[in-house]
C-alpha cells in the first residue's frame, strides 16, 4: 500500500508539473523565448555557396514536404539575390525511392537557376553526415563560406557541424527569430520541435560530434 | 484571440458541468480528488512516454551499432507515441489502484 501511495504521489507531482508546463507552453510565448535564446541569429551576407539541408522529404505524390519546400524556396531567394554563385541541395532517398535532393533540384531549375550552379547531396542520413559529405564536395571548389538554410532551432547544431569541417557559416534560418507564434497548437509544435532539437544537440555534444 | 476563445470555451463548459453535476451530492472535496486523480493519470502517462522514448533511442542506437544498418531516431518523433503512452498510463494506473 505504501509503495502504491508513493507511486501515486510521484505520478501526481509529474502530472501536475506536466499539465502546468503544457498550459504555459500553449498560452504564453515562452517557447518563442527559448527558441530565440537557443537559435543563432540570421546573418545574410555574400558567401561562396548556399547549403540547403534536407528536411521533411518527398510526399507520395512526388511533391516536397512543407519544410523541404520552404527551405528550398529560401535557397532560391538567396541565389536570386546574388548572395552566392552555387546552391547545394541535400536530401536522401525515402522508402518509395524518391530522392528529395533531385525533386528540389528540378524545382530550383524550374525557378530559373542554371543547372551548373546546383550541386546535390543524396547519400547523407544525418545532419552530421550532411556536413561531412557537403564539406567534402565543396572543398575542391574552394568554398570557404556558406549560407546555411535550416530551421531556426537547428541553426546552432548544424552551424557547429559545418564549422568543424572548416567552413565559415552564415545562418539563414527559415523562420524569423523575432516573430511570435500565436496559436496554442503552433506553440506546442514549436515546443516539440525545440525538445527534439535540444535532445539531438545534447546527444551530439555527449557523442563528441560538436 | 485563439487562446482566449479556447480558454473561454473550456472554462464555460467546465462551469456548466459543475453546475449540472455539482449539486448531486458531489462537493468541492470530490472535485479536488478528481483533479488529483486526473493529474496522476497524466503523470503515469508521462512516465511511460519517457520510458518509451529512452528505450526507443537506446534500441535504435544498439541496432545501428550491432548491425551496421541505419534507422533514424526520428522514427520516435511521432505524436502517436505520446497518445499511446498516455493510454498506457491510464490503463496501468487504473490497474494498480483496483
Amino acid at each position: 500500500v505504501s509503495a502504491r501511495r508513493a507511486l501515486d504521489v510521484v505520478c501526481g507531482a509529474i502530472g501536475a508539473a506536466s499539465v502546468t508546463a503544457g498550459l504555459v507552453l500553449m498560452f504564453t510565448p515562452v517557447a518563442d523565448a527559448i527558441n530565440r535564446q537557443f537559435a543563432l541569429r540570421p546573418r545574410i551576407e555574400p558567401a561562396d555557396a548556399i547549403v540547403v539541408l534536407g528536411a521533411s522529404g518527398v510526399r507520395a505524390d512526388g511533391s516536397l514536404g512543407n519544410d523541404s519546400l520552404r527551405r528550398t524556396m529560401i535557397g532560391i531567394d538567396l541565389y536570386r539575390r546574388g548572395l552566392a554563385p552555387l546552391i547545394v541541395l541535400s536530401g536522401g532517398t525515402n522508402e518509395r525511392g524518391q530522392v528529395e535532393a533531385d525533386v528540389r533540384s528540378r524545382l530550383v531549375v524550374a525557378s530559373g537557376v542554371p543547372e551548373r550552379a546546383i550541386a546535390t547531396e543524396t547519400a547523407a542520413r544525418t545532419t552530421r553526415e550532411e556536413a561531412a559529405n557537403i564539406a567534402a564536395t565543396l572543398a575542391p571548389k574552394g568554398v570557404r563560406t556558406i549560407l546555411l538554410v535550416v530551421d531556426l532551432p537547428g541553426t546552432r547544431r548544424a552551424s557547429a557541424l559545418f564549422e568543424r569541417r572548416g567552413l565559415r557559416v552564415f545562418p539563414a534560418p527559415t523562420e524569423d527569430p523575432d516573430g511570435e507564434t500565436l496559436a496554442p497548437e503552433h506553440r506546442l509544435q514549436l515546443a516539440r520541435h525545440l525538445a527534439v532539437e535540444l535532445t539531438a544537440w545534447s546527444y551530439y555534444r555527449l557523442a563528441g560530434h560538436l | 484571440m485563439v487562446s482566449l476563445t479556447i480558454i473561454s470555451l473550456v472554462v464555460g463548459t467546465s462551469a456548466l458541468a459543475y453546475l449540472l453535476l455539482g449539486p448531486a451530492g458531489r462537493g468541492n472535496s470530490r472535485l479536488r480528488f478528481a483533479i488529483a486523480q486526473a493529474t496522476a493519470f497524466v503523470g503515469a502517462g508521462v512516465l511511460f512516454f519517457v520510458a518509451n522514448t529512452v528505450l526507443g533511442l537506446l534500441a535504435v542506437l544498439a541496432f545501428r551499432a550491432s548491425t551496421g544498418q541505419f534507422i533514424s531516431v526520428y522514427v520516435l518523433n511521432d505524436v502517436s507515441l505520446l497518445l499511446l503512452s498516455l493510454f498506457q498510463g491510464l490503463v496501468f494506473r487504473t490497474w494498480w489502484n483496483h
